[in-house]
């Protein structure tokens, strides 16, 4: 049992009175940096200088002269900031019950939110698509009780788009939450309660700022999710109301014009990059990553 | 503003409650709770619940915080029934073992905290906090995020804003237990100091004796959910009415036997208990309990000096440490019995060495004898 215990920590190296960058384990980030410069950086740069000159700057004039792209700017980050509003007020209870379970439950509960990484993006969007569509489960249902009369507009819209990308990106908002709960010290709340606060007090006061790190970091992490989201939008939402990413593959597979398509995905990078970094005004990009303090 | 500055701790004080736990038990499953626990804690006492992990004294605080329901009994404070009243409108402060500060909040907003719920005047709150801040010395701290302060510091302000809002009862679950020895010492002291000026009613949760022994004015002494004896330090070491706390508190040298006709039959032999505390039925098994400082140790040859009226038992020495002011030895009887005895340092040196022998000699008035199992 105790060997079974031990070996984690008599496998990693010694702490090394040498400066970490100079430690030969240094080496292994040579890799990830290669990779990234490759299929990241390289291909980034080609396509900002394919959005400058093919033809030219006037790839960008599009978003002024076309409505369909500052329309669709804007669908886009309503879309995302309503796909992580929805996300956080499921996500908030459903960590907390998690959080306030027994064991066995949180375990379940884990799996439950895990489970839709473990299915493909694509079969996922399509299995809502049977939910969903005029004809689907829900449709059909509500006729046969008589609860309808005519099938209800459940997808191809903005509605469709949001149930898709919120069942998708849920996980990444649970987590983050979750992870801040658990970080918080298991008697403060019983503390509050014995200074004279009610539960709801206690929670409002004390528990809910103390989570609120995961919370930012989960609605920053899906809203930007949700920015670049391709499949689902195009699956679920409507023709009319694109987000920028069908626009690009628009350009780039219908129009063959690879100038504006780039230029469409410099706009939103641009303009994510923006909001990341708006973001880190109020958390620290490393609270982001990891749900708040170490 | 010196002045004020003097005057301002007077503000602090509030008479302590009463608080009465009787017949209380709480079963959880199989482990862990308490049997028919009673006890009063008089207005302005002390009052430490000491025993080894498990035995059911933080079940106790739990119960008394309202965290818990007990299955049977009552719990009143200044005559109130408690039992059934949410925590929040207990009215008792609680010091917890991990401090328990808020750490989104500056000390100041954490003292302030059990004021603000309760809706109190701002300036009034303002000079209670400023009152509390200066009772533990932390006035200059107002401003800062309890990470920035030391762990006796943060115990500090646990304990102002366990009080601050003058509550009748103060309960307290090992809160040195996360303290070096040293600082541990000095809390001791420090948490003494303040519940006295305040004047304050205080139920303490150890399980370090000596901080028992040096803080409270009365000690509960658990095992296994059960209250063993209840009594003031003297209480427990002199006159110990139980095996258990004979041998929790403080050093012993535990004789068993039965008891027969005044005296205590141990392998063969016939201990006198002649004026010994304590009293257990004739026939029964029974255990006398000697306190190292009650017992002499003479060498073996100098049997003959011995009064008649002291109990003798022949032993080896087997183990001797030096303490500075005497010298700790343990020695063993032939029956295999471990006798714990201090040695003064100008014994003769015959006397300190293992494998020596020796008689040990004690004045029966001075055992404790208690029932054994």
């Amino acid at each position: 049992m105790i060997e079974e215990m031990t070996p984690p920590t008599k496998t990693l190296p010694a702490p090394s009175r040498r400066s970490p960058s100079r430690s030969p384990w240094t080496a292994l980030i040579w890799p990830g940096l290669v990779f990234m410069a490759l299929l990241f950086i390289l291909p980034f740069i080609q396509t900002a200088v394919r959005a400058l000159t093919d033809p030219g700057p006037q790839n960008f004039a599009i978003f002024f002269t076309d409505p369909v792209y500052s329309r669709s700017l804007i669908t886009t980050f309503v879309t995302a900031l309503f796909v992580a509003v929805v996300a956080l007020a499921i996500a908030y209870p459903y960590a907390y019950i998690m959080y306030a379970a027994p064991k066995a439950m949180t375990a379940v509960m884990m799996v439950l939110v895990l489970l839709p990484f473990f299915t493909s993006l694509l079969v996922r969007t399509y299995a809502w698509t049977v939910w969903l569509q005029e004809t689907g489960i829900i449709n059909s249902a509500l006729l046969n009780l008589g609860v309808i009369e005519e099938p209800l507009q459940l997808m191809r819209n903005t509605l469709g788009v949001t149930i898709g990308m919120t069942h998708a990106l849920l996980p990444f908002m649970v987590f983050p939450i979750y992870s801040s709960m658990l970080r918080i010290q298991p008697d403060l709340v019983p503390a509050a309660r014995t200074l004279g606060a009610t539960p709801a007090l206690a929670f409002r006061t004390v528990f809910l700022p103390l989570s609120l790190p995961g919370v930012m970091s989960g609605f920053l992490i899906v809203f930007v999710m949700s920015l670049g989201y391709y499949v689902t939008p195009a699956l679920l939402g409507s023709p009319r109301d694109s987000m920028m990413s069908e626009l690009v593959v628009n350009q780039i597979e219908q129009q063959i014009q690879f100038g504006t398509g780039s230029a469409i995905g410099i706009v939103l990078l641009v303009l994510t990059l923006a909001i990341l970094f708006a973001g880190t005004r109020i958390i620290s990009f490393k609270d982001i990553v990891t749900g708040g303090r170490p | 503003m010196t002045q004020t500055q003097l005057r301002q701790p007077l503000t602090m004080t509030a008479t302590g409650g009463e608080l009465r736990i009787a017949n209380v038990r709480k079963s959880y499953g199989n482990s862990r709770g308490v049997e028919s626990v009673s006890i009063d804690v008089r207005p302005g006492e002390f009052l430490t619940m000491l025993g080894p992990s498990g035995s059911g004294k933080t079940t106790t605080l739990n119960l008394v915080a309202g965290f818990l329901d007990p299955d049977e009994g009552s719990i009143t404070l200044d005559g109130k029934e408690l039992s059934g009243v949410p925590p929040h409108l207990r009215g008792i402060g609680m010091v917890f073992q991990q401090y328990a500060l808020f750490p989104h909040m500056t000390i100041e907003e954490n003292v302030d905290y059990p004021l603000r719920v309760r809706k109190i005047h701002r300036a009034e709150r303002k000079s209670l906090v400023a009152a509390a801040l200066e009772l533990v010395q932390l006035t200059d701290y107002a401003k800062r995020k309890p990470s920035e302060l030391s762990g006796g510091q943060q115990q500090r302000v646990a304990l102002a804003r366990a009080f601050v809002f003058k509550p009748r009862l103060l309960l307290m679950d090992e809160p040195l237990g996360a303290l070096d020895k040293k600082l541990r010492e000095a809390m001791q002291i420090e948490i003494t100091r303040i519940c006295r000026e305040l004047g304050a009613t205080v139920v303490y949760v150890t399980h370090d004796q000596e901080e028992a022994l040096a803080m409270s004015d009365r000690i509960a002494i658990y095992n296994a959910g059960r209250i063993e004896q209840l009594g003031t330090a003297e209480d427990l070491y002199k006159r110990p009415e139980t095996l258990f706390v004979a041998d929790f508190v403080g050093e012993s040298t535990v004789i068993k036997g039965s008891y027969a006709k005044g005296a205590l039959v141990h392998h063969g032999r016939s201990l006198s208990t002649q004026g010994a505390h304590g009293s257990v039925a004739e026939g029964s098994a029974a255990a006398v309990v000697i306190r190292p400082e009650d017992l002499t140790v003479v060498p073996a040859t100098q049997t003959a000096a011995i009064p008649e009226a002291l109990n003798t038992l022949e032993a080896t020495v087997t183990k001797c440490v030096y303490l500075g002011q005497s010298r700790k030895c343990l020695l063993t009887t032939a029956t295999g019995l471990v006798i714990n005895a201090r040695i003064p340092l100008h014994a003769p040196p015959e006397l300190f060495n293992p494998g020596d022998s020796a008689t040990v000699t004690w004045d029966p008035a001075n055992s404790v004898l208690v029932p054994s199992d």
